[in-house]
């Protein structure tokens, strides 16, 4: 709800979650959703690759235009 | 467009439902809260990440303790107040008062939830334009809806203003 109320002042938002549930529900602008858990939401501790991949296709989709399906990425 | 789509709707169901059930009995059931389900989302164009300002959102629940109390992580009825702490900030000064999630990871590796040094170093590397000097960190744990838009979004809202800030990373823990 965070990222919505931004959205709509014009504040452009991205978001990484586990939760794949709550972000089908509430739907934010753009969204990438993991495989990881609850506490480690950008990657397990000191997996910095998977950290920076995570990051990265996440904020990648600031470039592209709102509403976005949430994107599934292969990390777990 | 709204935040929260059948708001009235639901704040009957919360308040008739799972904050009733604790009121009368002191006790949590999930069974009775009803998620938030929104049909749509906001439109905008995108933006080019290089030469934009960005701010790290967090809701780790993370707090400045030489400067901050914790949070009410306890409290089953949330806590909707912010902490700010700067980016430049040293993580063994980073505590941590959530009660619904495991920190030992954040603790080993904050960057799990605070991609600080990534972040400026995305800067350095010319993909992110400039970092909001702010943090902003909230404690995840908010059940109640109205709670989050009348409390916590405008404490957002101030900051983001004033910081002039143009994207935000939300990274929810």
């Amino acid at each position: 709800m965070i990222a919505r109320s931004l959205e709509l002042k014009g504040i452009r938002t991205t978001l990484t979650s586990w939760n794949a549930k709550s972000i089908y529900s509430v739907l934010p602008p753009r969204a990438t959703i993991t495989a990881l858990k609850r506490g480690i939401t950008l990657g397990h501790p000191n997996d910095i690759d998977q950290q920076r991949r995570i990051l990265l296709s996440t904020l990648n989709l600031l470039s592209q235009d709102a509403p976005l399906y949430p994107v599934a990425l292969k990390e777990k | 467009m709204k935040i929260a789509e059948e708001l009235d709707k639901w704040t009957s169901d919360f308040q008739n439902g799972w904050l009733k059930e604790f009121k009368q009995h002191n006790r949590i059931n999930w069974d009775l809260y009803s998620y938030i389900k929104n049909s749509d989302s906001p439109q905008n164009a995108g933006i080019k990440l290089s030469s934009s300002k960005l701010l790290l959102i967090s809701s780790a629940g993370g707090y400045f303790y030489t400067n901050d109390i914790p949070f009410d992580a306890g409290n089953p009825l949330g806590d909707y107040s912010i902490r700010t702490f700067p980016l430049s900030v040293n993580f063994n000064d980073i505590r941590y008062s959530h009660d619904h999630y495991n920190t030992a990871a954040v603790k080993k590796d904050a960057q799990v939830l605070l991609p600080l040094h990534m972040l400026k170093t995305m800067v350095e590397e010319k993909i992110i334009g400039e970092m909001c000097e702010t943090v902003i960190s909230f404690m995840g744990y908010q059940p109640d809806v109205n709670k989050v838009i009348t409390e916590t979004i405008p404490k957002i809202l101030r900051i983001v203003e004033k910081e002039q800030v143009d994207t935000v990373l939300l990274v929810p823990s």
